[in-house]
């Protein structure tokens, strides 16, 4: 590369902020770091490979429901494309760690770039890919990677996330407790009945307080930042190592280790973070623009954070309608799963309706929140008729006004 | 009127849930938290971004003095 093309490419994406700020140096060893982790898991996944497309069909995102038609690699048994792309990118987080430490920012950029770009395809090509962690991943690594004013705007972005995600927490979930309480072995560590006390405790904070990792006072700030801190470190007894991880580290390097006050910049540039941010805001508000209960429905529930956003438990049914009898049955008691029909529909869609056999297939979709009654959401004679829409309501899932209860739950747990 | 609602035991052998005493006593305040936090919500948005961004802009625009270096 010549060295106009390189201060063009510097300039672009902004990377003397990278070279004069050791705490964006620590960020890039973090999103390294962040990339083997989230990468792990992800080479022998056939939901990105055309194996899903020769056995159970791909299950997409609602607004991109031909990725099938971008799914291209193979893994085993048809094939190893995929794990040889994946071997190229663990090379590529070695190049970019040696180009680091020898301080050329240029081709260190570039290779967390395609990193970054190659998990962008997963992502679009497989819904599964949807988690907290994912998006709180690639929302750092995009600032990181893309955006002006980077130290600022990824300390913005963690207090911002922490806000966001109270959007999701306002509902009986938290308000009463209750994924906690229909849980047989409760909230770990605290009694009962004082669920809706912690509850209450992590919404505020992260509503208002999380605001204060800003604060000028260093007393209220480092309380503020040792409560996250623990938070993180609880909330590992529940979902394990890989979410705190992608949190906590991002935390510790910029209000512990590298903290320096930083300016709310409010120039030309960084238009594009403020832009950013609304995004985000829109994007967590999809779920609260479509009518009835999110949480049970499950509309638009994946557009923004949702963590711990309802208890679920569910039973899937398909019938063939000559007979009316029940042909394939599937529940789940896992709290975490989340029991979305979309997911259901489309999966048996794959399975039952690819083929004209000339049979119709029924379906029966039940399901209940937080240890409240199963209600009869989904309850079409055609399956294979059904189209899902992705921003607004789909009127063959019933909302909680309109679905029949058919039962009642019993505690479960949370996997 | 719950009795009359079958139980589904997807995990056999755990008892129905049931609302703790603490959660039927703010039971019917729901709605009422549900539109406090709304409110605090939106209330730290405004507050944040006329604090920090409006305001600051606007008197770096009619020439007042502005900590913002940036």
């Amino acid at each position: 590369m010549t060295e106009t093309l390189k201060d063009k490419y510097s300039r672009f994406f902004n990377l003397d902020e990278i070279r004069n700020d050791k705490a964006l140096v620590w960020y890039f060893g973090y999103l390294i770091f962040s990339f083997a982790l989230v990468f792990k898991g992800w080479s022998l996944n056939r939901n990105t490979a055309t194996n899903v497309l020769d056995s159970s069909g791909a299950v997409c995102w609602p607004w991109f429901q031909s990725c099938g038609d971008w799914i291209f690699l193979t893994t085993l048994p048809d094939g190893y494309t995929q794990q040889y792309v994946f071997a190229v990118m663990m090379g590529l987080m070695a190049v970019s760690v040696f180009y680091a430490m020898r301080k050329e920012w240029v081709y260190a950029h570039l290779c967390l770039l395609t990193l970054f770009v190659f998990k962008m395809y997963l992502m679009l090509i497989n819904f599964k890919y949807n988690a907290n962690y994912d998006y709180y991943h690639t929302t750092f690594a995009f600032i990181f990677l893309f955006l002006p004013h980077k130290r600022f705007f990824l300390m913005f972005s963690l207090a911002f996330f922490y806000f966001l995600s109270t959007a999701a927490k306002i509902h009986e979930t938290w308000i009463l407790g209750t994924y906690f309480s229909s849980l047989q072995t409760g909230l770990p560590l605290f009694p009962d009945s004082t669920i809706p006390i912690w509850t209450h405790l992590v919404m505020i904070m992260e509503m208002v307080f999380a605001w204060f990792l800003f604060s000028k006072n260093e007393k209220l700030r480092r309380t503020i930042f040792i409560f996250f801190f623990a938070f993180h470190l609880y909330s590992s007894i529940l979902v394990g190592y890989h979410y705190p991880l992608i949190v906590l580290t991002p935390l510790v390097i910029l209000f512990w280790l590298q903290y320096r006050p930083v300016e709310v910049p409010r120039d030309v540039k960084s238009t594009f973070g403020w832009l950013f941010a609304v995004v985000l805001l829109m994007l967590q508000m999809v779920s609260h623009t479509i009518p009835g209960d999110e949480k049970l429905t499950l509309e638009g529930n994946f557009y923004g954070l949702y963590m711990f956003e309802a208890n679920h438990q569910c039973i899937s049914r398909v019938y063939d309608m000559d007979t009316k009898l029940p042909i394939h049955e599937q529940s789940s008691a896992n709290a975490r799963h989340r029991c979305n029909p979309y997911t259901y529909v489309k999966a048996y869609q794959n399975n039952y309706c690819q083929h004209d056999t000339g049979k119709k297939y029924g379906i029966s979709f039940d399901h209940s929140i937080n240890g409240n009654h199963f209600y009869r959401i989904v309850h079409e004679p055609d399956l294979c008729s059904l189209e899902y829409i992705p921003f607004s309501r789909n009127k063959w899932i019933r909302t909680e006004d309109e679905a029949k209860i058919i039962g009642h739950p019993v505690e479960n747990y949370y996997r | 009127m719950n009795e009359l609602i079958p139980t589904i035991d997807l995990v056999p052998g755990n008892p129905r849930t049931e609302l703790l005493p603490i959660q039927e006593f703010l039971l019917p305040y729901v709605d009422l938290f549900k539109f406090g936090y709304w409110a605090l919500f939106w209330g730290v948005i405004f507050y944040l971004t006329f604090k920090f961004l409006l305001i600051p802009t606007f008197k770096d625009a009619f020439g007042k003095k502005s900590s913002n270096k940036s």
